[in-house]
């Protein structure tokens, strides 16, 4: 492991057990499944003997097919789902990962969702009211602050969770797919702060089906398919190889 | 397996996230209106007509102040209830909160419990007022009565925790809490003092925990009533110390599953 590593996988593995037919996980179902002796849960291993090093300060790429473990492998890093195997060493502050607006309240404003965000990343009540208004002026949502969170676009809504991040004390950055829904002259805003980021020393993850701003953003990308890293290394080199097992 | 990661370091570094949390819980469950709050007053107003209507004169003859002795039982098991379920739903509710963010999970416990805790001392200050209007004069053992809402604060989150790991868990745990709740309402003094039934059943019924937080605000607002004695309530204090510590437990171990039941 190097002394820059921000994040550093050996091995690592997670399985999930899912319900081996359509049944709902009920506590009659437990108890008549434990009388019948039926089958309960069947295994899936989402993510399977991967080794990854994250430098500090870079931008790293994640991409694969639906259902190659790429979101997995987002949840595991950020700390929220544990590995089944192998171990993950994560150096730094990674709270978030950011799925749109997913955790927030849509029948609050935009403001309590801006400070519900700011909690949860760890901010404190001072902080977030000393970079509120550089979060309202990165957003672009101060028309917005009292609107209905749930009454913005999906691309208005993205902004919220996205502005609030740029200005926590985060070292490592985890995105999925948050710029598919930005506009463009969003998109450039965030490509300029992820460069920014990554210069002052930080991690940026970032997850995304759009194969040109992984090759363009990042200088490193892991491939995955179905489950496995079918390629860890240059970005373009990664991108490449996607495209070609695609079928071109 | 082996996971690290820099952890926050202060003593207790999640307070204005509990707050937070706390206050939009609050207003999602009442829309923060007044309206809303009248609504939540609504419930146990219909109770007390309900009750006081069927046992007035069969109870309210052996029971001193029974019209003040029933509001008390109400609105504390109305809390008890409500609290209790709203954090056995609490990690299935905040679902998209608990697989974005990486916070303690109790928070979203503690923060159900906290917000029907808000609208559940607004009902007892409701409550104070009607009792002192019934013709009791506020006294200075009214001062010990945050103490007995305090014990319930954390009877309920004590509870609230165990229920809400098998509620992520379960899909039918609400519907399980709702039969058990149910049943644990007429095993509990709401309507009727334990002295109408016979010694054994006193004695069995004496060892809920809610009976001895009712008999201990009612003994503090209606003078006639009895006080449980210092040793029980301190058996009640460390037996819902105890509970809630169990709970934080078995929520903590069980952290890793129930992320992953909540994804799959």
């Amino acid at each position: 492991m190097s002394a820059d590593a921000a994040v550093v996988a050996e091995g690592l593995g997670k399985r999930f057990r899912i319900a081996a037919r359509d049944e709902r996980r009920t506590v009659l179902g437990r108890l008549r499944r434990a009388l019948t002796g039926a089958p309960e849960r069947r295994e899936l291993w989402a993510l399977r003997d991967l080794d990854l090093e994250i430098r500090r300060g870079e931008i790293f790429g994640v991409i694969g097919a639906n259902g190659a473990g790429k979101s997995t492998l987002l949840l595991l890093l950020a700390g929220i789902l544990a590995p089944t195997r192998g171990s993950l060493r994560v150096e730094g502050k990674t709270d978030p990962f950011f799925q749109f607006a997913a955790g927030l309240r849509p029948q609050l404003s935009v403001l309590d969702n801006m400070a519900l965000c700011a909690a949860l990343l760890g901010l404190t009540r001072r902080e977030f009211k000393r970079r509120l208004p550089q979060i309202v002026e990165f957003s672009g949502l101060g028309d917005y602050l009292y609107a209905r969170y749930g009454e913005l676009s999906t691309g208005l809504a993205a902004r919220l969770p996205f502005a609030t991040a740029i200005h926590a004390d985060l070292d490592i950055i985890v995105i999925d797919e948050m710029l598919s829904v930005g506009d463009r002259a969003f998109q450039a805003q965030c490509l300029e702060a992820f460069r920014g980021l990554a210069d002052r020393g930080k991690t940026l993850i970032v997850v995304s089906h759009n194969l040109d701003l992984v090759a363009e953003l990042c200088g490193r990308a892991l491939y995955l398919k179905e489950g496995r890293a079918a390629y860890c290394g240059k970005a373009g080199t990664a991108v490449a190889r996607l495209i070609a097992d695609s079928g071109g | 397996m082996r996971m690290t990661g820099t952890r926050r370091r202060e003593p207790f570094p999640y307070g204005h996230l509990l707050w937070e949390m706390t206050r939009d819980e609050v207003l999602m469950r009442d829309q923060g209106t007044v309206l809303g709050f009248v609504w939540t007053l609504l419930h146990p107003a219909l109770m007390f007509v309900v009750l006081y209507g069927l046992f007035s004169h069969w109870i309210g003859d052996r029971v001193d102040q029974y019209m003040s002795y029933l509001l008390i039982g109400i609105v504390l098991w109305d809390f008890f209830q409500k609290s209790t379920t709203y954090a056995l739903g609490s990690l299935r509710r905040l679902r998209g909160t608990v697989l974005n963010y990486r916070f303690p999970r109790e928070i979203a416990v503690f923060a159900s419990v906290a917000a029907v805790f808000w609208s559940s001392l607004m009902e007892v200050c409701v409550l104070l007022v009607a009792v002192a209007l019934l013709g009791q004069t506020p006294r200075w053992s009214w001062l010990l009565l945050p103490g007995a809402l305090a014990l319930e604060l954390l009877l309920c989150t004590g509870v609230g925790l165990f229920l809400a790991v098998f509620g992520a868990e379960f899909q039918d745990m609400e519907r399980i809490w709702d039969v058990l709740t149910s049943a644990f309402f007429y095993l509990t003094p709401v309507f009727y003092p334990l002295s109408l039934l016979s010694p054994r059943k006193q004695a069995l019924l004496g060892l809920n925990p809610l009976a001895l937080i009712l008999e201990t605000f009612r003994a503090c607002v209606i003078p006639s009533t009895r006080a449980p004695g210092a040793r029980a309530l301190l058996a009640l204090l460390a037996g819902s110390l105890a509970l809630a510590a169990a709970g934080l437990a078995l929520l903590r171990a069980r952290e890793p599953e129930i992320a992953d039941k909540l994804l799959v």
